[in-house]
């Protein structure tokens, strides 16, 4: 684990929010993270089971969990969708 | 089990117990077939050969939860082939509960002419003279049909658009509140409704001549348990109860998939002003309701009570498809707006699809602003006012590019796409493609499948496998459709258990065994009769196809196109 710290914009979906009283509905929160960390370690981080994540994105762009972050990202976080 | 046979031309009505040969089918397999077998595929659609079939699905009216789900099925003055635009309400539970397995019109009123069929409490049908409600829209027709008859009644209704004879002219019928407000929107079977010179079924509710279950107790019990598996999933417990289908609209959008300003880009800048999380604090804070119940039977209450700012009604449900059609396709960022065109559309009896993308096919080509909510709004009333703008643009997308001499017409089979751009999720453009009833999503909805990311199993912008996904889906919604369970209420089926549930109630009611292959060849059954009855309309390999500006228009801000080609296209079905 590297040293540093960085800071991520969060922004989280459907009821998802719920168990967040900080989130704001257009600026989510922002939460600090070790230097390096992944979105794996971010969904960790805030206790977000991978059975109640359906879709992760950065600007637009879907990414996995292993995807490394940087300093400043802004992540959509999403759960699961169904049907039509 | 019963045929209830309307003949329009004659005004008589027959009763037929239900012949050998639909012994078992219900829901869009019994429509599909009856249509197949005795609609000549040439005729006119809105001619007196043409036939509209009222069927709920097999397990309608049963103690399974959340099957109110009936299948209107006619040859589509939309598309030219045929068609199964599906609905939720209360109508397909109590016509199950009289034991009517469908509702079958045929021949044509002479022109001008309008009547109500009316069924009552013991299945007893006769057909109302309805001069008085002529030209009624839905809201006011309902009213009026209640003071006469009572509000325990499903009251399944077409507005002006299907007085009209309009090809994006819906069948509404009433909610659990009784109001005209879910939609048999795609292919214009509101047209066929008004040709034959029916303005509206009544059918009385709590009726006890439902089919008999051969095994009721195990029926109840696997029910009981496949409520509890709708109940404990996430999306169909938690979800969709607190923001409906509206939650699409930030992730679809998020993922470039979210068609903008006549499928222009694949992100809509605004869209957090119309999501699902936008919406829900917006009625909760003007008093309306989040969680609401549409359907008899439902235990998921993915509706909603959209009111004003004082607090007083404006519609019921506002729903993905249509914040997508009448927001971001037309770059409008107002939910209001979208709601009092929702209502309107409800109200004059109109698909909020086809005329949503009608709209935006007009606005792409300068006959009117992209955002300009009023002008959409003054647009749709001129359907209503019959001008010779309005005549068109109620004719659907295709219509409005004819006249307007605009190529970017994004209908297959003369149908809209819906609210997920193929260029960006290539699964939906093999179902849009290939699916007998034109551009359609839940024919075969695969965009789970292709979020690869994160537990899908298809690269979206790839088109390895994208036919097999399609294919498998298409055949597995259409039999679902026949069963009459809920889209929704698939999340039932996520688990191996959930879908054999499925064939255990099968089985409980018919009493003869039901497995796998069974539900297989369910799917094939329909999509056999409806391409069938496609190609002997004139259909051929070449309608499989999408418009050229998906394959040719890189979707910005991912800049792809479709890349499935031809010959996988028509691959999808062998038959």
């Amino acid at each position: 684990m590297e040293h540093w710290q960085m800071r991520i914009q969060v922004i989280l979906f459907g009821t998802l929010r719920k168990g967040f009283p900080d989130h704001d509905p257009t600026r989510g929160f922002e939460v600090v993270l070790a230097g390096g960390s992944s979105v794996g370690d971010l969904l960790d981080y805030l206790e977000i089971s991978r059975s109640k994540l359906g879709l992760v994105t950065k600007g637009g762009v879907l990414v996995k969990a292993d995807a490394k972050l940087t300093d400043g990202d802004c992540l959509r976080v999403f759960q699961p969708i169904a049907g039509g | 089990m019963i045929f209830l046979k309307i003949n329009m031309n004659r005004k008589s009505i027959s009763v037929e117990d239900v012949p050998q040969e639909y012994a078992g089918l219900g829901g869009r397999c019994l429509s599909s077939v009856l249509i197949n077998n005795e609609v000549p595929a040439t005729s006119d659609p809105l001619g007196s050969e043409n036939k509209l079939i009222f069927a709920p699905g097999y397990l309608s009216g049963t103690p399974l939860i959340n099957t109110s789900r009936l299948s209107i099925g006619a040859k589509s003055p939309l598309t030219g082939g045929i068609k199964e635009s599906n609905v939720g309400g209360t109508v397909a539970a109590d016509l199950a509960h009289l034991g009517i397995t469908a509702l079958i019109i045929e021949g044509a009123a002479p022109a001008g002419e309008y009547y109500i069929l009316k069924i009552d409490i013991n299945g007893d049908a006769e057909l109302v003279d309805a001069d008085q409600h002529k030209g009624l829209r839905t809201y006011a027709l309902v009213e009026k049909l209640k003071q006469t008859y009572g509000s325990k009644h499903s009251i399944t209704c077409i507005g002006p658009a299907g007085e009209f004879q309009l090809a994006a002219a819906s069948i509404q019928t009433t909610d659990a509140d009784g109001r005209p407000c879910r939609a048999a929107g795609r292919g214009g079977l509101g047209a066929v409704m008004g040709s034959k010179g029916l303005k509206a079924v009544v059918v009385a509710q709590g009726g006890k001549r439902a089919d008999t279950l051969k095994d009721a107790a195990t029926f109840k019990e696997t029910a009981r348990a496949y409520a509890q598996a709708v109940k404990a999933d996430e999306f169909s417990g938690e979800v969709l109860p607190e923001l409906g289908t509206a939650v699409l609209v930030e992730p679809i959008n998020a993922a470039g998939a979210f068609p903008t300003r006549n499928a222009r880009s694949g992100q809509f800048e605004n869209a957090t002003k119309i999501s699902g999380e936008t919406m829900a604090a917006m009625i909760k804070e003007r008093g309306g309701k989040t969680t609401h119940k549409g359907c008899a039977g439902c235990i998921i209450n993915c509706s909603n009570e959209f009111v004003d700012k004082a607090g007083a009604y404006v519609t019921s449900s506002l729903e993905y498809e249509t914040i997508w059609a009448m927001g971001g396709m037309m770059g409008n960022d107002d939910l209001d707006v979208i709601a009092r065109l929702d209502f309107l559309c409800d109200d004059i009896g109109l698909d909020t699809m086809s005329t949503g993308v009608a709209m935006a096919v007009a606005m792409d080509a300068g006959y009117r602003q992209f955002g300009d909510g009023q002008a959409a709004i003054a647009m749709v009333e001129e359907i209503a006012e019959r001008t010779d703008f309005g005549k068109i643009l109620g004719n659907g997308p295709a219509a409005v590019g004819k006249h307007l001499n605009h190529e970017r017409v994004p209908v297959i089979k003369g149908q809209s796409m819906a609210a997920y751009d193929p260029r960006t999720i290539q699964g939906m453009a093999v179902t849009y493609a290939t699916s007998p009833m034109g551009g359609d999503h839940t024919a075969g909805w695969v965009v789970d499948q292709n979020l690869k990311e994160f537990g899908g199993t298809l690269d979206r912008f790839s088109a390895e496998g994208q036919v097999e996904a399609s294919r498998n889906t298409q055949i597995h919604m259409a039999a679902v459709d026949s069963v009459g369970i809920c889209d929704f209420a698939q999340t039932g089926l996520a688990s191996p258990e959930g879908i054999q549930n499925v064939y255990k109630m099968i089985t409980a009611k018919s009493g003869k065994p039901f497995g796998e292959d069974d539900w297989s060849q369910l799917g094939l059954k329909v999509l056999k009769a409806e391409r069938e009855f496609n190609r002997r309309a004139g259909f051929t390999n070449r309608d499989d196809r999408l418009p050229k500006m998906f394959y040719e228009e890189p979707l910005p801000p991912l800049n792809k196109v479709v890349v499935i080609s031809d010959e996988e296209m028509d691959s999808t079905f062998d038959f």
